[in-house]
């Protein structure tokens, strides 16, 4: 019986995830929030390194270009809302620079971090 | 991490203070400029950071701040983007705060890092060296922004990269050279005119007083031809008179490359001209037709097809010497000391007034389009004159006219006297009889007893008001200057009633 197409790419999208935050605790961060939900938006990943934090959108997309394409403004006004969220929930966290990051994950190739991916300001 | 660079807003020609405050705090990354910045102030934002990434900077990704200092003065132009951009690297120490402490900084940015030209470059340097400091504008702008002086340090990058070597010490720009207008190959002389010895005399007077002249007359009779040719027996600009000007042109972007010239302005608009264009103000404050014609002359051809409300616009700069343009919140005044010259057929069809010929619509015509004048207006012409059509004879004629040089030199020997007496009396050298202060009119204008009297006959008669009694008696020192006299006598004011206008029409009744 074929899995329903949803299920798919449901389980894509874990694997994807799970690929991403290998990536990124390779490069050095720590992995703070996964799939931090808020009721102006959702983030896939919050991560730091030294004084720096990224929010981090994960995409599996056959391209990079695509990637950034995939995450339209309105996407990006719903991250960064979350991210205000976030930011007021850990008034403690100190940090100097924050970008908005992307990882993107394509089957057959290595996942790659693309670092102040979009500005949604 | 703070820094804050000088700039200035442009109001008038004068340049006001302003300080660009940028800060650079931890937070989302945003960009937001305040400090009721307009329209282009607020594009500044794309313009800087395009510039700052084609530099291979970019904008760091952090909470950026802009306050553009006094916040309640409205902020406009385009040249708050290189003053801005400074300030962003100067806050992320990527170059050196300190020098630019000492320096006043406009330009605009292009989307390649290129730094393009903006106007009043000359206010600005002004301005900057009245503070004690140097200023740094774009390259186009140097040439003019080194007139300000020579001890004011003025760099002129024409790229932000140019800049910011120069800023590290790892260049260095070297500094623009004021330069002077090559003078026109051909310049129109009065010798082209053929006759109209009447009209040359007028000219002259005109000219060596810097009274307002109305020539009517039908059309081609040379109107226009000696209206152009006023500007060549006008005596040269001072120095002084020279920057006002240079200031005026440089806040309407009209300085081709910076150059100055001392040759006085001359601008003839065309009668479809809006109220705005002549008198200034708009969407930006820009200095209009009168404005720009300070320290010159405005022609103003076929005067009654002008719209009535802007003529009429002209009466308060007549008499003050500037015009004010009112704002929300402020008001703006360029200097206006004009010379006003105006021509106008008696006539919609031209030739009322020609011995032998009657207009198809009748002699009302021509009072109905002399109408279109208003008295304020013409009472405030010292030299109304009647050119007539100038005879065949007189064209197949070999002219042998004076050439305009002969000319200006008895104009600049009049204008010479005028001065002197007024630097005597302690009054402004650079005024001539036309616009002295009123107050000292009797002191050097007093003529003689037959003067006086027949000024007072003629005054009743022809319903003279104070106005016109008194420009009789500025016209009337002019015509002594002009003959090298100390005292103004029957002769010079039975002249000077001669082209007064009202005398000129029937006396009343």
């Amino acid at each position: 019986m074929t899995k329903h197409p949803q299920q798919k790419r449901h389980k894509i999208g874990i694997e994807a995830e799970s690929a991403a935050e290998a990536l990124l605790k390779r490069h050095g961060y720590d992995v703070l929030n996964r799939r931090y939900r808020t009721p102006a938006g959702e983030i896939d990943i919050v991560a730091r390194r030294n004084n720096h934090i990224s929010f981090v959108e994960v995409k599996s997309r056959p391209s990079e270009a695509e990637a950034i394409w995939a995450i339209s403004p309105r996407q990006q006004r719903r991250i960064a809302g979350a991210a205000d969220y976030w930011l007021q929930a850990y008034p403690d966290i100190g940090y100097e620079t924050i970008t908005f990051d992307a990882v993107l994950v394509t089957h057959g190739r290595n996942a790659q971090h693309l670092v102040d991916a979009f500005r949604p300001y | 991490m703070y820094s804050q660079i000088a700039t200035v807003a442009f109001q008038g020609i004068e340049a006001k203070p302003v300080d660009v405050q940028v800060l650079v705090a931890p937070g989302l990354p945003s960009f937001s400029i305040v400090g009721l910045p307009d329209k282009a102030v607020a594009e500044s934002r794309e313009r800087v950071r395009a510039a700052l990434t084609a530099i291979g900077v970019g904008l760091p990704p952090k909470r950026i701040t802009v306050n553009l200092a006094p916040a309640d003065l409205p902020k406009e132009g385009s040249h708050y983007d290189l003053p801005i951009a400074l300030g962003l690297l100067s806050a992320c120490q990527a170059i050196p705060g300190d020098i630019l402490l000492d320096f006043c900084v406009i330009g605009e940015l292009g989307l390649d890092g290129s730094i393009a030209t903006v106007i009043g470059a000359l206010p600005a340097a002004i301005s900057a060296h009245s503070r004690g400091m140097g200023l740094i504008c774009p390259a186009g702008c140097g040439a003019e922004a080194a007139w300000a002086g020579e001890d004011v340090a003025i760099l002129a990058p024409d790229h932000l990269l140019g800049l910011v070597s120069h800023l590290r010490g790892s260049s260095l720009l070297t500094r623009p050279i004021a330069k002077t207008q090559a003078p026109p190959a051909h310049c129109p002389d009065l010798k082209d005119v053929k006759g109209q010895e009447n009209a040359k005399r007028a000219l002259e007077i005109a000219a060596a007083g810097g009274h307002h002249l109305l020539m009517c007359g039908p059309p081609g009779a040379g109107k226009s031809m000696l209206a152009q040719r006023l500007p060549s027996i006008l005596p040269p600009m001072e120095p002084r008179e020279i920057l006002e000007v240079a200031m005026i042109h440089s806040m309407a972007g009209l300085l081709p490359k910076g150059r100055l010239t001392d040759r006085r302005p001359f601008r003839a608009p065309h009668h479809s001209a809006t109220m705005a264009a002549l008198v200034g103000g708009g969407a930006r404050p820009q200095p209009g037709e009168i404005a720009l014609a300070h320290n010159g002359v405005l022609f103003l051809d076929e005067l009654p097809e002008f719209a009535p409300h802007v003529i009429d616009a002209l009466r308060q700069p007549l008499e003050t010497g500037e015009t004010v343009i009112a704002r929300a919140n402020h008001h703006i005044s360029y200097p206006s000391r004009i010379q006003l010259v105006a021509a106008m057929n008696p006539c919609r069809c031209g030739r009322a007034g020609e011995p032998g010929y009657s207009c198809k619509q009748g002699p009302r015509c021509a009072e109905r389009y002399k109408g279109r004048l208003s008295g304020p207006l013409l009472d405030r012409i010292d030299l109304m004159l009647d050119i007539p059509a100038v005879t065949a004879k007189d064209l197949a004629l070999p002219a042998e006219g004076e050439t305009s040089a002969t000319i200006r030199a008895r104009v600049t020997a009049a204008r010479m006297r005028q001065s002197e007496r007024l630097r005597a009396l302690g009054a402004d050298p650079y005024l001539c009889n036309a616009n002295c202060p009123a107050s000292l009119i009797d002191q050097i204008a007093a003529p003689d007893r037959d003067g006086e009297a027949l000024l007072t006959t003629t005054a009743q008669r022809f319903r003279l008001s104070a106005r016109g009694y008194y420009r009789t008696l500025r016209v009337a020192r002019t015509l002594a200057d002009l003959d090298g006299e100390p005292n103004v006598r029957y002769v010079h004011v039975a002249e000077a009633l001669a082209y007064r206008g009202e005398c000129t029409l029937q006396p009343a009744a």
